[in-house]
């Protein structure tokens, strides 16, 4: 069976890094973008199974990306884990976890989030 | 020669460092320097830190915000030389995926345009280099000559993707308040190597040429770390796998007239992993704290981008996995 093609798109390098890591040791391919502009150009290249996808990040933010995969046919079927942010703290900036769940995204994950966490809900999307 | 695709680079600016060094009580670093940092709330953008010898000497780089560089000096307290380099930036690219030849080439880039490197650390992903501020646009216009980044054509496209969040972010940062950090992960890697170089400025390149054919030859690079000496030299600590002792050694040799400083094996890295943990004060405190608590002595450190990494002899990884695990907390839903 081939395996399931999960990309990350997040701009911190780390976590990129970490979340790989568990996701390949759990016998996943694992594909990584660094914005929002770059993991758009990568579903354009190939289509993942699954999208993990952070809110906050230059060139375009993950909100932005969530609603245009979602207006998009082509894409819309593609699930997407939502990372949201800690904003509930920071009542002036928009990258909060409510925020997030107003978007069509399949599941939101409010950062900090472990990587077990993460893995855990990458896995209920391949029962 | 086809350049090495990198996919980001991170640019902090405005920045102070501080130097110092101490020789015989390595307990200084918990004690003389992370612990008054964290009372008075100051942010540690950089750490990194190096045993230098089994008698407890020992270097360390850190940096803050501009305007806490005079603070930290005057805090920090180890009974030996404390240095303020005002104006530094810290530039970071990735991902180095362990290829020794991503900073090799990051080092022959600077030094063949004169740009001092007045420190250096990893994290899993990435490496930072800190350069003085007025050098700063010639360092990154030197970055985009000697690597490929894909997403961006050039400086300018760069500049004007991250310009604005800086004030976010910083609000960001400071909403964290948390009695138990929180943290992604921590990571382990077992059977490395970790050897010891000083290197004058002049002699970066060179340093640069033999990373570049260390990663010629496959060896995969988990950490390094670049600290500045009164001398204007630069002390480096660096992991590779172990079992390849003459073929490092050779390589060095071959294009390095300094000698290995020292050689440790075995000895392990552990990488934590949490939100900021490259901006927020208290981080580095915390962790080693717990270590010293536990009898484990690091033989060296870097705090850079968002993970902190630390180097220790294997036979204390169990020890000091287990005193992280008790003190930070994996984030769950």
């Amino acid at each position: 069976m081939s395996k399931k093609y999960v990309l990350i798109v997040d701009d911190d390098p780390d976590l990129v890094e970490t979340v790989s890591m568990m996701l390949e040791d759990k016998g996943y391919e694992v594909g990584k973008a660094y914005d929002g502009v770059e993991g758009e150009e990568a579903i354009k290249q190939r289509r993942p199974d699954l999208l993990v996808l952070d809110v906050m990040m230059p060139r375009k933010d993950g909100y932005k990306l969530c609603a245009e995969l979602k207006a998009d046919k082509a894409t819309r079927d593609i699930p997407i884990i939502l990372l949201t942010a800690v904003g509930e703290a920071v009542p002036t900036t928009s990258y909060t976890h409510a925020q997030g769940m107003s978007t069509e995204a399949e599941e939101y994950i409010p950062k900090p989030v472990d990587s077990k966490t993460l893995v855990d809900a990458v896995d209920s999307f391949f029962g | 020669m086809t350049k090495i695709k990198l996919r980001g680079l991170k640019l902090l600016e405005g920045g102070a460092q501080v130097v110092s060094s101490n020789a015989g009580d390595h307990s200084l670093l918990a004690k003389g320097i992370c612990s008054p940092l964290a009372l008075n709330k100051i942010n540690l953008n950089f750490l990194a830190h190096i045993a230098l010898d089994e008698s407890d000497s020992f270097l360390t780089a850190l940096c803050t915000e501009g305007s806490a560089g005079r603070a930290s000096s005057s805090l920090i307290e180890v009974g030996g030389v404390v240095d303020l380099h005002e104006n530094v930036s810290i530039l970071s690219v990735f991902p180095h995926d362990q290829r020794p030849q991503v900073t090799g080439l990051l080092l022959d880039a600077l030094a063949k345009k004169k740009i001092p490197l007045q420190g250096m650390a990893s994290s899993p992903s990435a490496v930072s280099s800190i350069v003085s501020t007025a050098e700063t646009e010639g360092a990154i216009a030197t970055l985009f000559e000697a690597f490929e980044f894909p997403a961006y054509r050039s400086p300018s496209d760069w500049y004007a993707a991250y310009e604005g969040k800086e004030h976010l972010l910083q609000k960001i940062i400071a909403s964290y308040r948390e009695k138990v950090v929180r943290i992604y992960d921590i990571v382990q890697q077992s059977d490395l190597e970790l050897w010891s170089l000083i290197v004058d400025q002049g002699d970066l390149a060179k340093l640069g040429e033999g990373l570049t054919a260390l990663g010629q030859w496959d060896r995969r690079m988990p950490f390094i770390i670049g600290l500045p000496t009164p001398e204007n030299k630069l002390v480096f600590a660096l992991c590779l796998s172990e079992g390849q002792d003459s073929h490092i050694r050779e390589t060095f040799s071959s294009h390095l007239e300094a000698p290995v400083l020292a050689h440790y094996s075995p000895v392990a890295a552990l990488f934590i992993h949490g939100p900021h943990f490259g901006d927020r004060y208290g981080i580095a405190h915390t962790l080693v704290r717990a270590l010293e608590s536990r009898g484990v002595s690091l033989r060296a450190l870097a705090c850079t981008v968002s993970s902190i990494s630390v180097i220790i002899r294997e036979e204390e990884l169990v020890a000091a996995v287990e005193a992280l695990e008790a003190t930070f907390q994996k984030s769950s839903r």
